[in-house]
């Protein structure tokens, strides 16, 4: 089937897309419809190192020119990924996919999930974008996430089209206030009926204003219109589901919302984390959203989560461990401990959090199963395998199979060298995503120049069920 | 749902018809004899076709057409193996395309959306905007202008009481172009559910018990406000929040919104639900531009003094300047004099900081982007140390010194050998601002400067002149030098980018998607070379001629702006020229090393406009059109006869017809 299906894409490229169709549209008809579909994206900042991430027991050649494609368990999980070891059925790790066209400096921002150069920014549609588009929930996408920096919300790793980014919430008590306003009691649920008041009230000021206009000042304004109809619009609709929202809100400490920079004591930004989890797990247990983006360590800095040696839950010494530091600090130590273990730990700390989500859903029962059977998570750095990338190498960690619509869980796949024959980049892991909620296309981003002798059209063949 | 996306185009199309007879008799000719032979569908040399090309400079047409211009008009095409033409032809055809593009450049009409960034802002012709004078000005249309997130912070928390935590709700964009311009910004949802969270504290804050203000605190009080307290409150509101007094129409309004949101959820959160919209009124969140009173014979209106009030006071500060807004209200901003003068008295700044108008040196720093040096990451040198933070405060010391004694700005910051280390400007307690030595504990970031690790810091000394050839002015400045640097090597294309857009107002096109660029590795190799390697090739170099023959000056210096003789062991070549400018004074300029370079271009007249046309971009907070050709020379006369004061300039241009006026609409032709 695979090597059948491999000649229809193949087929596809080179120009019978009427074939190439045929086989989605059969194979869309044969999935049952009615399934729900939901995707996490968690991008941790500032590189997911690959040896780090190696199981133990299965080897690591430098620079393989053949595709490994084996089962994942009977392989003790790296200290990093340990949080997740009780899900290594459904899980895949995918190594060997290049992101070469988005290279840069620390990250690659919005290019992690666009594949396009890092330079470019909001180039166009990024991959969470484009499964939000097609999984529409009442938010189509929601940003979280944490930073050190004292910001409530940044713009650097999501956007719907050119120049068109989506936010990153930082806060997550505002996130929590955001989302879960209709499902309160009380005073809080008025507040959120005058909000209605209020909005459809905007949007007849704006409108009286906009009469007074011409041209592209009156669309300039027509955005700002459009913002509170929609916002009105959603009103009704949240108000109409409050019970479910009540019921699935998280509690979220209110302390998480007081971010302080600080390089002397507890940053809480691991806390914070948690509490964005717990937004996200519920925005999607309340039907909100299928579609969240959750960053670790977003913002102007971009470049990873840095705390105290404290909060990693290590004994000993304590000290402030900074991610630019640790990433040039090889051979150095930060409160006693080695630089590159520093970032294991972080990177554990943050799995820890990425765990109690998984649990949250699979609390809940759906079809025959429970939520997390029709969810995907997707977990990658927006650094690709290191502090200063090259990008030949961009490890992905999939839990789940999206209901079933891909062929993960239990696999440990290493694609050939960047530039070997049968290498594929993280373009081809995208298009897997896309086509599998059902939207038909062979390219995403911008094609690598450096790999104009390979094929780096279609999804990559070996997740297709 | 609605349609999400808008498109800007709509408004921008009036323009004057294609000259196809012109296309048809002159262009088509030419192109069929000399340029399809290799630039037709089959062949497409250089990825270019020529075939079935549009006389209309939309869409993507734009930019081949410019292409063809260049290479026209520098003679680059036809190779000289083939057939050349006449020079009348060559010069009819680039007749007919400059006509062309002339036409996307008049008011009113545009060609791309693009073209309203900063960065296109040189694709304006040059020699039209300082040529012929124009009958009369034409200006931009009424606006609106979002609030940059520098007037927002200041003047939000003020409303509320002091309030902190407010979200940002408004993006600014990224990149090394001037920040607030007009067209760049909107307000969508992505903007709107912050400003919405943040107008929503400051309301409570407005009628907490611990409000100051007792008429908005009464509509939260125990009992529900009485009709009078509400009418009292909202007029409170309104000229506190937006600035005036409400009309009665809006009096009537707001009370009946204010009612409807009591009933729903009583008088407490029908009062915050009354500040919050008045919070998020348009007229708060943008600049208001509109112009009022009857139109003068061009079409044209003028602002009202309200708006010429905020107007000024956000060109020079990030608040409303009061004494701007007592002078409206005096009936003292009606005419272009009057709003000299005011400008005049407030750009009057004998301080060392000189910080009272800080869009003024704001200005300074977009230009030459020089506080980027901080974001751009750099390990320590060996025996040295990165503190780009100290370099762009040093710098910034000089800046200050030149805007002080206001003479010669532009030619000061290009040339001068005075820079000060490690010393700033500081209020020092009950002694004032002072110039001040930073802390010796940063030794030996001296080295940056090529001082020696003994160098030993002496306030008296400062600033330091640096010996000839060795810095002239702000782009020989460690600080400007690492901004434009990359992690660990010099930059000299973007530097070349910069001199070329920033200087000789020219313009390089994007780099091509897909083009992964890198300088080849080679240790003994000087990088001047490498990057030879790297951009000799015909096609990279047809943009690489306008950019490195300027950036590789600047290899003088190493990537943490340290002067240096030696570069991978071989002797530095930082020999340089300025080309294809179409100016006689600079064309076929050969220069050796930066400090010349810059002295040549600092006497340049043209240099001189260029910077006149970046100005004039930054305070309008809008690109420049053929429209505005008579405010550029009016500008740049008045910093002329002014020994090169950059305040008598920019008294010209915020009390020119192009800042105070609004063209209305179907009446820009004349």
């Amino acid at each position: 089937m695979n090597l059948k299906r491999r000649d229809f894409l193949k087929a596809g490229s080179l120009g019978a897309g009427g074939l190439l169709l045929t086989q989605f549209v059969n194979q869309l008809e044969a999935a049952p419809k009615a399934k729900p579909a939901r995707v996490l994206f968690f991008v941790q900042g500032n590189g997911v190192y690959p040896r780090d991430v190696q199981p133990a027991g299965i080897e690591f050649p430098k620079t393989p020119s053949k595709l490994e494609d084996r089962p994942l368990d009977g392989h003790a999980m790296s200290l990093s990924l340990e949080p997740l070891a009780p899900w290594v059925k459904k899980m895949t790790m995918i190594h060997g996919l290049s992101g070469r066209v988005a290279r840069g400096s620390h990250n690659m921002g919005f290019a992690a999930l666009g594949c396009w150069p890092m330079k470019k920014k909001a180039y166009g549609e990024t991959i969470d974008a484009a499964m939000a588009r097609k999984l529409a929930g009442i938010y189509p996408h929601i940003g979280l996430g944490v930073s050190n920096k004292a910001m409530s919300m940044t713009y650097n790793l999501t956007s719907m089209a050119r120049g068109k980014a989506l936010p990153t919430l930082l806060n997550p008590v505002q996130a929590y206030e955001r989302f879960f306003a209709a499902g309160a009691e009380g005073a809080a649920r008025k507040n959120f009926d005058v909000d209605t008041n209020l909005l459809d009230f905007l949007a007849d000021d704006v409108k009286r204003l906009q009469k007074q206009l011409d041209g592209s000042e009156r669309e300039k304004l027509g955005r700002y219109l459009e913002a509170f109809e929609s916002m009105s619009d959603r009103q009704g609709k949240l108000a109409a589901m409050s019970k479910q929202i009540a019921a699935a809100a998280p509690k979220i400490d209110p302390k998480t919302g007081q971010i302080t920079e600080t390089k002397t004591g507890r940053t809480g930004v691991f806390e914070r984390l948690e509490a964005q989890f717990e937004n996200a797990a519920g925005a999607m247990i309340a039907g909100l959203t299928n579609v969240v983006t959750i960053s670790a360590g977003a913002g102007p800095d971009r470049i990873g989560i840095s705390c105290m040696a404290s909060e990693l839950g290590l004994k000993g010494d304590d000290g402030y461990i900074g991610a630019h530091a640790i990433g040039h600090g090889n051979y150095q130590q930060f409160a006693g401990i080695p630089g590159p273990d520093c970032h294991a730990h972080i990177r554990r700390r943050c799995l820890e959090q990425l765990a109690k989500f998984i649990r949250r859903l699979e609390a809940v029962p759906e079809g025959d199963g429970t939520m997390m059977d029709n969810t995907l998570i997707v977990y990658l750095s927006d650094s690709a395998e290191g502090h200063h990338p090259v990008c030949h190498e961009w490890p992905f960690i999939l839990i789940g199979n999206l209901g079933g619509r891909l062929k993960l869980g239990n696999r440990y796949l290493r694609y050939p060298w960047y530039g070997n024959k049968g290498h594929r980049t993280i373009a081809n892991l995208y298009l897997s995503l896309i086509q599998a909620v059902g939207e038909q296309r062979d390219t995403f981003g911008v094609t690598d120049f450096g790999l104009a002798d390979l094929d780096q059209s279609g999804p990559l063949a070996e997740l297709a069920v | 749902m609605r349609k999400v996306f808008f498109i800007f185009l709509s408004a921008l199309t009036a323009q004057a018809a294609v000259d196809e007879a012109g296309f048809r008799k002159t262009v088509v000719p030419f192109l069929e004899s000399y340029c399809l032979d290799c630039h037709d569908n089959e062949t497409q040399e250089g990825k270019l076709s020529l075939e079935g090309i549009r006389p209309a400079m939309t869409d993507g047409a734009l930019e081949t057409w410019r292409l063809v211009q260049e290479q026209l008009q520098f003679a680059d095409m036809p190779p000289a193996k083939k057939k050349q033409p006449k020079p009348a032809e060559r010069a009819a055809v680039l007749a007919w395309i400059r006509g062309e593009l002339l036409k996307t450049q008049e008011p009113g009409t545009l060609a791309e959306e693009k073209l309203t960034q900063p960065q296109f802002g040189n694709y304006v012709d040059h020699t039209a905007l300082f040529g012929q004078r124009r009958s009369h000005v034409t200006p931009a249309p009424p606006r609106l202008w979002r609030l940059r997130p520098a007037i927002y912070n200041a003047t939000m928390p003020r409303l509320g009481e002091r309030i902190t935590g407010l979200a940002n709700g408004l993006n600014l964009n990224d990149g090394s172009d001037f920040k607030d311009f007009s067209a760049g910004y909107f307000l969508d949802e992505a903007a709107a559910a912050p400003l919405l969270g943040n107008a929503k504290k400051i309301a409570a804050a407005l009628t907490a018990p611990t409000s100051k203000d007792r008429s908005l605190k009464a509509l939260a009080a125990d009992t529900p406000p009485t009709a009078e307290q509400i009418t009292t409150a909202i007029e409170t509101a309104f000229r506190k929040i937006v600035g005036r007094a409400p009309s009665a129409e809006e009096q009537q309004r707001f009370g009946a919104f204010h009612q409807a949101a009591s009933t729903t959820g009583g008088h407490v959160a029908g009062a915050n639900a009354l500040l919050t919209a008045i919070l998020l009124q348009p007229e708060v969140l943008y600049r208001m531009e509109l112009g009022t009173g009857e139109p003068d014979e061009h079409g044209r209106v003028r602002l009202s003094p309200r708006e010429t009030a905020y107007a000024l006071s956000y060109a020079l500060d990030d608040r409303p300047v009061e004494a701007f807004l007592t002078a409206a209200a005096g009936g003292k901003l009606n005419t272009a004099a009057e709003v000299a003068a005011a400008v005049r008295g407030r750009l009057a700044d004998a301080s060392l900081l000189q910080d009272r108008n800080p869009r003024v040196l704001q200005f300074f720093r977009e230009f030459f982007h020089y506080p980027f040096a901080r974001e751009v990451f750099k390990d320590a040198p060996e025996g040295g140390v990165h503190r780009p933070d100290l370099l762009v405060a040093d710098l910034e010391t000089t800046v200050r010194d030149a805007l002080r004694a206001d003479r010669e700005v532009l030619a000061t910051l290009l040339t001068t050998r005075r820079f000060y280390v490690n010393a700033n400007y500081k209020s020092v307690k009950n002694k004032g601002v002072q110039l001040v030595q930073g802390h010796n504990k940063w030794w030996p970031y001296q080295t940056a400067f090529n001082l020696s690790p003994d160098w030993r810091w002496n306030l008296g000394e400062q600033p330091l002149e640096f010996p000839k050839g060795e810095r002239a002015g702000v782009l020989t400045h460690p600080a400007w030098l690492a901004a434009w640097s990359g992690n660990f090597e010099n930059h000299p294309v973007q530097r070349g980018k910069w001199i070329r857009t920033h200087l000789l107002g020219g313009t390089v096109p994007d780099v091509p998607i897909g083009v992964d660029a890198r300088v080849p590795e080679a240790e003994q190799v000087t990088f001047r070379n490498r990057l030879k390697q790297a951009t000799a090739a015909a096609e990279c170099w047809r943009c690489h001629r306008k950019m490195d023959p300027l950036g590789v000056t600047f290899e003088r210096y190493d990537h943490y702006g340290r002067y240096q003789r030696r570069d991978a062991g071989q002797p530095v070549d930082a020999t340089g020229w300025i080309d294809r400018t179409g100016v006689k004074e600079l064309d076929g300029q050969r220069v050796n090393g930066p400090a010349e370079l810059m002295t040549v271009l600092a006497k340049s007249e043209h240099v001189e406009q260029v910077f006149v046309r970046h100005a004039f971009r930054y305070f309008m907070g809008r690109n420049e059109t053929l429209g505005d050709t008579n405010t550029l020379q009016d500008a740049h006369t008045a910093y002329r006869n002014s020994g090169g004061s950059f305040r008598a300039f920019v008294e010209s241009l915020l009390a020119s017809d192009s800042f105070l006026m609004r063209q209305l609409p179907q009446q820009s032709k004349d």
